[in-house]
């Protein structure tokens, strides 16, 4: 004989909810903006003084560092820019400090030849 | 506030009194007994307690209403699930079983259990896998209960009893020899209970009252965040994308040219089942009942309890130590993808297709195998919608397809 108190109260839709429901209470808080095919959103940085997420504010500040320092992508690649511009002013100071030694040298060759005839 | 968790505070003072080191087991052991058949395993060398623990527990919750059966000594079949009423048979040729005291109590412990023959085994087995015992073609279905079991494990005049079997118990507790100190607290208690810890333990609470908690604890409801904790980190232990659960190959062979080679999933051999999760969340409940609250790093303590004997390791020489690594890795895999706002991602894809956040959850699921999963399940419903075709796919770049 068939019980007929028995039944099954769940379905894989009841589950795709609650996933839903864990995606939602994760995304509280986070807007999305979309422009031009291009989706933005702002995420809330907690402001606490060892995550720092600005290169400048992370290089200049007097407090300790954490255990982790997280970087944003567009940090990274400020980081990446600031670096390869610090090489190229480093390589264009150091030709211009080359060239001022040779003109030095010149002149002292020059002042030494005059002095001695 | 329930006004049955006193109650619980008491039992928890009254075994602690009693129990003396392994501190970090306690809590957990409350926790655990107080959801619906309620299983534990204990692990410890001989001499450390654990069959002290285990009758203590039984008779804080039960009095004198349960029953132990001894690994060790010759159980047979009719001790352990029933045997047949000769009488009734002799006179009215009726096959009437008498049920075992084993299978009646609502306490039911087992000393050596890795001493159990495979019958016995077995006939336990079925009775906490269907809640029910067979004997003589009849039927007894076994309601709620508390079952204890403990083992050396180092013993080696013992059966080797399945996994299946082992992953029945909601947690394994591994307990530790007493340190000097404990030593002479253990002394002291002693000399004032006359060398009977067990008998000295009082009744805490009545079966009713049990029950009562049981189904106050299954009603407690969680935030959806710990839920979705809780599967994180059991998919974590389980996920393969070279599909370990059906595959011959061991590892670490079958992780060869895996992407993901860094991750949990290369350590795991043997993926723990469904059940982890289901305990972890009874577990969760139980704490929140409890203390009011559960948060992330409860979670992450109690699942040590709830992996160590259901999970095949790559390294299985020291478990503990094993899982502890594990999970110690779990605690920065989910502060990663924290970070990275991930979950938030998915969200968004799973409201409608987008080609950037898809590009952005293609990088994300670089770094993890169980983001991926899920990308895998939306890309086949967009390549069936025709938004990407399959060779665009991350399944197709991470070379699984």
């Amino acid at each position: 004989m068939l019980k007929k108190n028995l039944s099954v109260n769940y379905s894989m839709s009841d589950s795709v909810n609650t996933f839903r429901r864990f995606l939602e209470k994760k995304s509280e808080g986070i807007r999305i903006d979309r422009k031009e095919g291009k989706a933005f959103w702002d995420v809330p940085v907690n402001s606490s003084e060892a995550n720092y997420t600005g290169f400048l504010e992370f290089a200049y500040s007097t407090n300790l560092s954490g255990d982790y320092v997280y970087l944003d992508r567009s940090t990274a690649f400020e980081i990446v820019n600031r670096l390869n511009w610090m090489e190229s002013k480093i390589k264009r100071l150091v030709k211009r400090e080359r060239i001022m030694i040779l003109l030095l040298s010149a002149v002292l060759i020059i002042a030494v030849l005059g002095w001695l005839t | 506030m329930s006004s049955l968790r006193p109650l619980v505070n008491r039992f928890k003072e009254e075994l602690e009194r009693r129990f003396i080191g392994n501190e970090n087991i306690k809590s957990i052991l409350i926790l655990n007994l107080l959801h619906k058949r309620s299983t534990i395993l204990i692990r410890a060398p001989r001499g450390t307690g654990k069959s002290t623990l285990m009758l203590l527990i039984l008779k804080g919750l039960f009095g004198d209403d349960f029953v132990v059966i001894s690994g060790a000594s010759e159980v047979k079949r009719g001790e352990v699930v029933g045997r047949l009423h000769i009488p009734s048979l002799e006179r009215k040729g009726i096959e009437k079983v008498l049920w075992a005291k084993f299978v009646e109590a609502r306490g039911k412990g087992i000393d050596e259990v890795n001493r159990l023959n495979p019958y016995t085994t077995a006939n336990i087995h079925h009775l906490m896998q269907f809640g029910e015992v067979w004997a003589y073609g009849q039927k007894y279905t076994v309601e709620d209960y508390t079952l204890i079991a403990n083992e050396n494990p180092n013993d080696s005049t013992t059966f080797m009893q399945p996994p299946p079997f082992y992953d029945r118990f909601d947690i394994a507790v591994y307990l530790n020899s007493l340190s000097i100190s404990q030593k002479f607290a253990l002394q002291e208690f002693n000399e004032k209970n006359g060398y009977d810890l067990v008998r000295s333990m009082p009744q805490v609470m009545s079966f009713e009252e049990l029950s009562q908690i049981r189904r106050e604890v299954e009603e407690t409801e969680l935030d959806p965040e710990i839920t979705g904790f809780i599967n994180v980190l059991i998919r974590d232990f389980q996920i393969c994308v070279k599909g370990k659960e059906h595959s011959n190959m061991p590892l670490p062979v079958l992780c060869e040219g895996c992407h993901f080679t860094r991750f949990i999933c290369s350590r795991v051999r043997e993926p723990p089942s469904e059940r982890a999760t289901i305990v972890l969340l009874q577990l969760a409940k139980a704490k929140k009942w409890l203390d009011g609250n559960v948060d992330e790093k409860d979670i992450l303590e109690m699942a040590k309890w709830v992996l160590v004997h259901r999970t095949g390791l790559l390294n299985p020489e020291k478990p503990l130590k094993e899982i502890d690594e594990l999970i110690e890795m779990e605690k920065e895999r989910m502060f990663e993808r924290e970070s990275r706002k991930q979950w938030f991602i998915l969200n968004e894809l799973y409201s409608g297709f987008n080609p950037s956040l898809y590009r952005t959850a293609k990088e994300i699921a670089a770094e993890d195998n169980v983001f991926a999963e899920e990308l895998f399940l939306l890309e086949e419903k967009w390549i069936k919608e025709g938004k990407i075709s399959r060779e665009e796919t991350l399944k197709a770049e991470l070379g699984l397809e």
